[in-house]
């Protein structure tokens, strides 16, 4: 058994009124993947912002290779500690170099200033290590996600970090980015790093963990070797209930084409898209990141002119200039990026739903607001977001709970067709249930769907049928009921 | 985050609070700050940052910033004098230049939105022209504005009073009126708070963001306009030194204490007038008690540091 490096003791955390974390424990030792897990908002991020020096805890104490960590910490005191944590939204700056992000806050004087040499030397021998072989000088929002999160890791190591703390570090990789991240986890773990791994994908935590914590609602559930702890155990620990099913049965009462495209071509995107949805089904898209998924459902959406092709809604031409123009025909996007183009970050609840829904609820200049409460009301109980109410602010909510109110404007709205493009992002198992319910419910009442998604679970357990997409093309499409589905998707989707 | 209890209540009450503490203030320390006169003054003075400060809500609360609100003053201003010199009536004088303010802001939102101009760059830009502008007709002199002959005074701009009501206060107020119903209840007023909130968003939620990223600067070229009338008529001058008069400033500055936030997305127009409030009270009070406007000055900008720095107490904690 390899020794402790880390004890978090009775950890409690509060928010205003609401427990945060309520008297948790956590341990980690060198050279183990230790997984944290639970639903939205059960804590895993606060845990873990706690430990790299974001937040205070209100009472516990952190003990690290044997001294107590004195608790009026900073992320700067952390990272001197040794703690660096690798966030779900990247922390690069972007306009500075490589070289420079790896070295902010760290940078190696010499008595003229900055000695640039010695860090490129360091930087490409830290790199080296990391397996990834960049060019210093390019600026590093210029870079893949994927390269930019090996960045931030890069950054840790050459701080000498003996923990680190992974959120989600594949929610926006690639497959093959997601096995060199794994590749270099495995290795760090050999040099004898403690890393912690929070995830909602629980194929990943079987791949590379050795032990699991799972937190429900603030509080600790289990820590248990991995290999005692099945796919059943897991789901029950995070639902707090065996109800584990998480898709809901299919309807499968297809009826008409509602919505069509013909030989859609944006250059430099993708070329040459078609393909129909019909009521009463929904419609997948698998693919890698970068396949042209998501440009699709923007131009259908009014972000990118098409150079050719046309969409057709129930036969009739769509002439969709911009945004404004499809919501005014009843289409609704809820986007990828709920940071960066989902959510009015200060505003409240309210006014995040109601956003998509003036031209609606506009009569001449006024709102009728009566009837904004109202349909925001509805939805905060059709969709059971946990709130405090619908002025609350929308960043108060977990990250489920704000996709939540993402999609609710949308149905609010009484859309035509909704484009959902990784609806369950960053979303629990709990939770994704909902999601899966709700969008069900949709294509019952006649709305046409389309879910992009990156998991291809996901895809078979929801939609009906699914198209594949590769470097801008559609290279294939499934009806649902295809043998050996998720095979053949990948075998497409990676052209092997 | 949660918000304490007692944040709660500074939020809500805290520009207030400030305000009505200094009123006590000067009216200990200052003899005479509670004559008619005098609070007709801060009356008179508030007007002028309340048309400013209105305009400048809007502008920052979509996360921008107007730094041409003085200059298009002082060409309002200019414009009207020249006209009434030339023999015009002042209605329509004050009609035309106001449509001439008002299109100075909608260049600006023009240029905004759809040459993609920086704001910042755009607005400072709009401050020279129009304040050159004011300076090449005026020749570099104010013009005096003389009404005898009109039916309607150019006075009722800025110098009657109904009651011990300034006439300047009854406008801004009416028009304050109007921004806080626009700011409450209709599109505009979400458009802008969701704007300055999260631009992407609200394209994506289907909001013409250029349409009204330019209905907002017009706004603010409105608000300019209404308060170059009202200085032109208090001053009996059009003068193109309005432009210098600090107004840019005073107008961020009111909005600020009001607790608008530069970053965009938050802040309320009502406390804008009261922030406007605890500007003029300040200015008035300490030419009460005899000091200089240089060392007010000095005043005015540590009360906008100190404000604004309580109203970060929780984002520093939270980060």
């Amino acid at each position: 058994m390899s020794k402790e490096i880390l004890r978090m003791e009775h950890i409690s955390k509060a928010f205003g009124g609401s427990k945060a974390l309520d008297d948790v424990s956590f341990d980690l030792r060198s050279g183990e993947v230790h997984a944290l897990m639970g639903a939205n908002g059960a804590g895993k991020s606060t845990l873990m912002k706690v430990l790299a020096g974001v937040y205070m805890p209100d009472q516990g104490s952190i003990i690290h290779n044997g001294n107590v960590t004195p608790i009026k910490a900073s992320v700067a005191d952390a990272q001197k500690d040794g703690v660096a944590m690798v966030f779900q939204e990247l922390n690069i700056l972007p306009h500075l170099s490589v070289l420079e992000n790896i070295f902010i806050a760290n940078e190696i004087t010499k008595k003229s200033g900055y000695d640039w040499k010695t860090m490129r030397k360091r930087a490409k021998e830290v790199m080296a290590e990391v397996g990834i072989d960049l060019d210093l000088d390019e600026r590093a929002g210029n870079l893949p996600v994927a390269m930019q999160q090996m960045i931030e890791i890069t950054r840790a190591l050459n701080l000498n970090s003996d923990i680190i703390i992974f959120d989600e570090p594949t929610s926006s990789l690639t497959m093959q980015e997601t096995d060199s991240l794994f590749d270099l986890i495995r290795r760090l773990k050999k040099k004898g790093v403690g890393m912690v791994y929070i995830t909602h994908r629980m194929s990943e935590v079987y791949q590379i963990c050795d032990r699991i914590t799972l937190l429900r609602d603030g509080r600790n559930v289990f820590t248990d070797d991995i290999k005692n702890v099945d796919n059943q155990r897991l789901l029950s620990g995070i639902v707090g209930s065996d109800d584990t099913n998480q898709f809901p049965e299919k309807v499968h009462h297809i009826g008409d084409v509602i919505f069509e495209a013909k030989d859609v071509t944006v250059k430099g995107l993708y070329e040459n898209v078609s393909f129909q949805l019909r009521d009463g089904e929904i419609l997948g898209f698998a693919g890698l990141a970068g396949a042209g998924r998501t440009e699709i459902a923007k131009t259908i959406f009014g972000c990118y002119k098409p150079d050719q092709g046309e969409f057709f809604y129930r036969g009739e031409k769509l002439h969709i200039k911009s945004p404004v123009d499809a919501v005014k025909k009843g289409i609704g996007y809820v986007s990828e990026d709920r940071k960066g183009e989902g959510i009015l970050a200060v505003r409240s609840i309210k006014e995040n739903m109601g956003i998509a829904n003036m031209h609606r609820l506009g009569k001449n200049f006024h709102i009728r607001q009566g009837q904004e409460k109202e349909e925001v009301q509805a939805m905060i109980q059709q969709l059971k977001i946990k709130t405090t109410g619908m002025d609350q602010c929308i960043t108060d909510l977990s990250g489920g709970n704000q996709q939540k109110v993402c999609l609710g404007k949308w149905i609010m709205s009484q859309p035509k067709l909704l484009l959902l493009d990784e609806p369950t992002r960053g979303v629990d198992v709990g939770a994704r249930a909902d999601f899966y319910q709700i969008i069900q419910r949709l294509v019952k009442n006649h709305i046409g769907v389309i879910v992009i998604s990156s998991e291809e679970d996901e895809l078979i357990g929801l939609c009906d049928r699914i198209i594949v997409m590769r470097d801008g093309h559609k290279v294939g499409e499934f009806e649902d009921t295809e043998e050996n589905l998720k095979e053949k998707m990948l075998k497409l989707m990676l052209n092997i | 985050m949660t918000a304490s209890k007692g944040r709660i209540f500074y939020n809500k009450y805290g520009t207030y609070i400030i305000l009505v503490a200094l009123i006590v203030f000067f009216a200990i320390a200052g003899d005479g700050f509670f004559t008619v006169g005098n609070l007709t003054n801060v009356l008179r003075s508030a007007a002028v940052y309340i048309l400013f400060g209105c305009g400048m809500t809007f502008v920052m609360i979509s996360g921008r910033i107007d730094l041409s609100i003085a200059s298009i003053a002082a060409l309002v201003g200019c414009s009207a004098a020249l006209l009434i010199q030339g023999g015009m009536g002042v209605i329509p004088a004050s009609v035309i230049s106001i449509i001439i303010g008002t299109a100075c802001g909608f260049i600006n939102g023009v240029c905004i939105a759809k040459l993609k101009v920086p704001f910042f760059i755009m607005t400072a830009g709009m401050m020279y022209a129009a304040a050159g502008i004011a300076l090449v007709i005026t020749h570099e002199t104010s013009i005096g504005i003389s009404s005898a002959g009109s039916k309607v005074p150019f006075a009722f701009w800025g110098q009657k009073t109904v009651g011990i009501l300034p006439s300047q206060f009854i406008i801004a107020i009416i028009f304050f009126v109007i921004c806080l119903y626009i700011m409450r209840n209709t599109k505009m007023g979400r458009y802008t708070y969701a704007i300055g909130s999260n631009e992407k968003t609200a394209r994506l939620s289907g909001v013409n963001v250029d349409w009204y990223t330019i209905l907002i600067f017009t706004m603010s070229g409105l608000a300019s306009a209404l308060a170059g009338l009202v200085l032109a008529s208090r001053l009996g001058t059009g003068s193109p030194n309005i432009s210098d008069g600090g107004y840019n400033i005073m107008a961020i500055a009111a909005a600020a204490i009001g607790g608008t936030s530069l970053s965009g997305g938050e802040g309320k127009i009502g406390k804008t007038v009261v922030g406007a409030f605890v500007i003029c009270v300040i200015t008035t009070g300490l030419d009460i008690m005899g000091v200089q406007s240089s060392a007010q000055k000095i005043v005015i900008g540590i009360v906008l540091i100190a404000v604004v720095a309580v109203d970060m107490i929780d984002k520093r904690k939270s980060e």
